[in-house]
């Protein structure tokens, strides 16, 4: 008499039946998926490399930069003889060119203090754009 | 002759040859599949949540240690992917605690059963087993993992699983006996 009455007996049939299985193409399926995901991975990787600050960044640096002088030359007229605009026309002579020198400099001083921090951030934010994405690439491990 | 085995695939898949990932859905896909139908009992969602598993073990696969089997690191992330979702649908996680014991089973007779018809009684009697007995059972004698590697895919005590073992291989016993009583009547 056949008996099932220890763990080898039950053992071998169950090791007999067939277990469920998916569909035929859930091997291809899983695979597409992980091909998706390693994309993702590399694509990611790529965005991290990418330059933080963009074409916009530096055009609107540009133009406050251009704002800047124009304020700085501009009130420095203001305040000048009225004659300064021809002797500026007249040459570059030593005593002249040291005179607007330090007029510019003594405008500067009377700025606002937002500007002084809208360079200081500005300044910071290229210096991140210079040399952070080489640290992040040195430091990110380039798994395939 | 170089033995190609989990650890040399997964070697393979951790050096960039991802295609040798294939590997490894080929020849756990069924266990998978099935741990996640039993808990789910819908072909599509389990085969959602294999899928799901298998993408989490390859995400994961650099956290993979190596100090227990492939397969048993990859049984824990299905096992939790099934309770998880459980969690989530709010269904019942069927445990055997919920299921009345049967009383002590008459000793099995196997005889006059064609032997090709044992593996279907047998199958169909792991079926009406609990979930987490369903899984025990075909972690222990299917996928022959020790106590130990039972523990730490379903995050139970030893003690836990040999009781859990021992009540379900009993269930099992008794729902075998059930349906060879009724092939038998059907047969006189």
């Amino acid at each position: 008499m056949k008996t099932l009455d220890n763990d080898k007996e039950l053992r071998k049939l169950l090791k007999e039946i067939q277990l469920e299985s998916p569909s035929k193409d859930f091997t291809l399926k899983v695979m597409d998926r992980v091909w998706e995901e390693k994309a993702a991975v590399v694509k990611t990787g790529q965005v991290k490399s990418e330059r933080i600050l963009g074409r916009g960044f530096w055009i609107i640096i540009a133009l406050f930069v251009l704002l800047f002088l124009a304020v700085v030359l501009f009130s420095n007229l203001g305040t000048a003889e009225s004659g300064q605009l021809s002797k500026l026309a007249e040459g570059f002579g030593t005593s002249s060119a040291s005179e607007r020198y330090q007029s510019v400099f003594s405008n500067l001083g009377s700025l606002p203090l937002s500007i002084g921090g809208i360079l200081l951030a500005s300044s910071l934010l290229v210096f991140i754009d210079k040399f952070l994405p080489g640290i992040t690439e040195k430091l990110t491990p380039h798994k395939a | 002759m170089e033995i190609k085995d989990d650890i040399w695939y997964l070697n393979k898949v951790l050096s960039g040859d991802t295609q040798c990932f294939t590997y490894f859905v080929d020849k756990y896909k069924n266990v998978v599949f099935s741990i996640a139908l039993k808990v789910l009992r819908n072909h599509e969602d389990a085969e959602e949540l294999a899928q799901e598993s298998f993408i989490k073990a390859y995400k994961s696969l650099h956290t993979f240690k190596g100090t227990a089997q492939f397969s048993t690191w990859l049984y824990r992330i299905t096992y939790n992917n099934c309770i998880s979702e459980v969690r989530k649908r709010k269904l019942k996680f069927v445990s055997a605690d919920d299921v009345q014991l049967p009383d002590e089973p008459e000793e099995m007779n196997f005889d006059g059963i064609p032997s090709e018809n044992r593996a279907k009684y047998v199958k169909a009697a792991l079926d009406k087993l609990p979930q987490d007995e369903y899984t025990l059972i075909l972690l222990y004698y299917f996928e022959d993992k020790t106590v130990d590697e039972i523990a730490a895919i379903t995050k139970m005590t030893d003690s836990n699983v040999k009781v859990k073992l021992f009540r379900a291989r009993k269930k099992l016993q008794t729902f075998l006996n059930e349906m060879l009583k009724e092939e038998l009547y059907t047969i006189l």
